[in-house]
């Protein structure tokens, strides 16, 4: 893995989350799954896809915390 | 350089669209809609980033740094937090009027409008589309409408038009008149509302359909129906049968009715009063609702409750939390998922079963009616009159169990577990059981009790 992928997992992270969430919300407007029982998902796919990151990212991308706006 | 995000412009364009939307279409209802799909939009907007992210990748110019601002951030979280707001409005039936529906200019009319009723004629249907209707029961033989048209528009001649587009008729055919606003044959997009009062002869059966706004009707000696998506509804002095179904509603209020009542639908409070007939209420009620006074059966059926007595010389309060009742005519049958139900006196029978919540029954009268009462989790607590004779089964499996009889009920505890057993005379049998708190059974004015 180069350190392109590391960015790419690391840049799919937020817009994941995101839609991970908007999915929980649906979830619970139309389903008897509330987001009050439903939120641990969250967690769940935001610690995969760290997870991936790092795998992805053995080699450290350059500024890969420091540079984050 | 990094390309400047997508989104924001689209999440611009789509506001742009929504509010067009609701302009042009008024009939659409985007905010109740927006209520139930604004996830969607999280998702679209995190698609949409994904997309951006995938094809920055695939060019090769992938910036270390494609996070989210704080910005974004900020707006996903207020996004939430109103959407699930919102969401919450929408399930306890609040619709949304938005602030903006105030602009343009008013403009009034006045409407009126009459007929001859003959002695062939049954019914009066009123087809309201928006505005509030007063029907009022008299001796004459006429239908007489009189009220206020009022407007929305951007000029006096586009008022004009709206206004002249929507006559209101009143048309005899069979045994019918029609009362018909026209709304919907408005050629504008402003607007109209109607205020009316209208008097009929009392002997007709009415019925009423409308879109939004407030239906009053008293002294009427026919029936009452109301078919209304959102309308608060008030019967009074009513001597058929009424039926109403409602989307929703803030208030339904009936009083001094000689027939039956059946309510079908969703909304906040309730408040009857002074039923002759039997009372049929299904749906979803999130407010306060009080019935008073009903001569024959009252069935009280939603999601969560459900309540049947005999008759109610006395009174039942109930909202969300908690139920209470005075004075019910048996055999009475409530189960509910989560409510402290308090009841004072009744006869017959009593049958209560509750998930969540504390039981407190008082009956003050000898002879005693039979009762069973459950709850999953919560205490109940029995308070009888001295001289009451019953057999008396009381369990609870995690709690303490109080008697206040005396020898004749044996307590027995078991672990946690605790139960009263006896019989004191001879009476009816009553059970109690929770899997969760204490069950007491005391006499009526003794505050203390042995354990």
């Amino acid at each position: 893995m180069n350190a392109n992928d590391a960015n790419l997992m690391r840049a799919i992270r937020w817009p994941v989350t995101l839609i991970t969430l908007g999915g929980l919300f649906a979830f619970n407007n139309f389903t008897a799954y509330g987001f009050d029982q439903t939120w641990p998902v969250l967690l769940i796919v935001f610690g995969l896809l760290s997870l991936l990151g790092r795998t992805a990212g053995r080699a450290p991308a350059p500024g890969a915390n420091g540079g984050r706006r | 350089m990094r390309r400047r995000s997508v989104t924001g412009p689209i999440l611009l364009i789509l506001i742009g669209a929504g509010f067009l939307i609701y302009n042009l279409q008024p009939d659409i209802r985007l905010f109740d809609l927006l209520s139930m799909y604004w996830p969607f939009l999280l998702i679209a907007w995190g698609g949409l980033r994904l997309l951006e992210v995938l094809v920055d990748y695939f060019r090769g110019d992938l910036s270390p740094a494609a996070g989210f601002s704080g910005g974004e951030v900020v707006l996903i979280i207020f996004i939430c937090f109103v959407g699930w707001g919102a969401y919450a409005a929408h399930r306890e039936g609040i619709r949304f009027r938005p602030a903006w529906e105030a602009f343009g200019e008013r403009y009034d009319y006045n409407v009126t409008g009459s007929a001859t009723v003959g002695p062939d004629i049954r019914r009066v249907v009123f087809d309201n589309n928006r505005g509030n209707l007063k029907i009022i029961g008299g001796d004459g033989s006429v239908v007489n409408v009189t009220g206020r048209k009022t407007i929305r528009a951007i000029s006096q001649s586009e008022a004009d038009r709206g206004n002249s587009g929507t006559p209101i008729e009143i048309v005899a055919q069979g045994d019918t008149i029609t009362v018909r606003t026209n709304q919907d044959h408005n050629p504008t997009s402003g607007r109209i509302f109607e205020d009316l009062e209208v008097n009929v002869p009392r002997r007709v059966n009415v019925e009423v359909h409308t879109n939004s706004g407030d239906c009053d009707a008293s002294s009427l000696d026919g029936n009452v129906e109301v078919h209304a998506d959102r309308a608060d509804v008030r019967l009074n002095q009513i001597g058929g049968n009424a039926r109403i179904e409602l989307q929703a509603s803030d208030l339904v209020r009936a009083a001094d009715m000689k027939g039956s009542l059946d309510l079908q639908g969703k909304g906040s409070d309730i408040e009857l009063e002074n039923i002759a007939g039997q009372v049929t209420i299904n749906g979803s009620y999130s407010g306060n609702l009080d019935f008073k006074n009903v001569a024959k059966p009252l069935h009280f059926e939603s999601p969560n409750t459900d309540l049947q007595v005999e008759s109610l010389p006395g009174q039942i309060s109930m909202d969300l939390a908690e139920l209470t009742g005075n004075n019910l005519v048996g055999p009475v049958h409530l189960t509910t998922k989560s409510k402290d139900v308090k009841i004072q006196d009744f006869t017959n029978s009593l049958e209560l079963e509750t998930e969540r919540g504390d039981i407190e029954l008082q009956p003050q009268h000898v002879p005693l009616a039979k009762i069973d009462a459950r709850s999953r989790s919560g205490q109940i607590s029995l308070v009888l009159p001295d001289k009451a004779a019953f057999q008396l089964v009381a369990t609870t499996d995690h709690g303490e169990a109080v008697n206040d009889f005396g020898a004749p009920i044996q307590k027995e505890t078991d672990g946690r577990a605790s139960s009263l057993k006896g019989a004191v005379g001879q009476g009816p049998t009553i059970h109690l059981t929770t899997d969760r708190g204490t069950v007491s059974v005391r006499k009526e004015g003794s505050d203390t009790s042995e354990t």
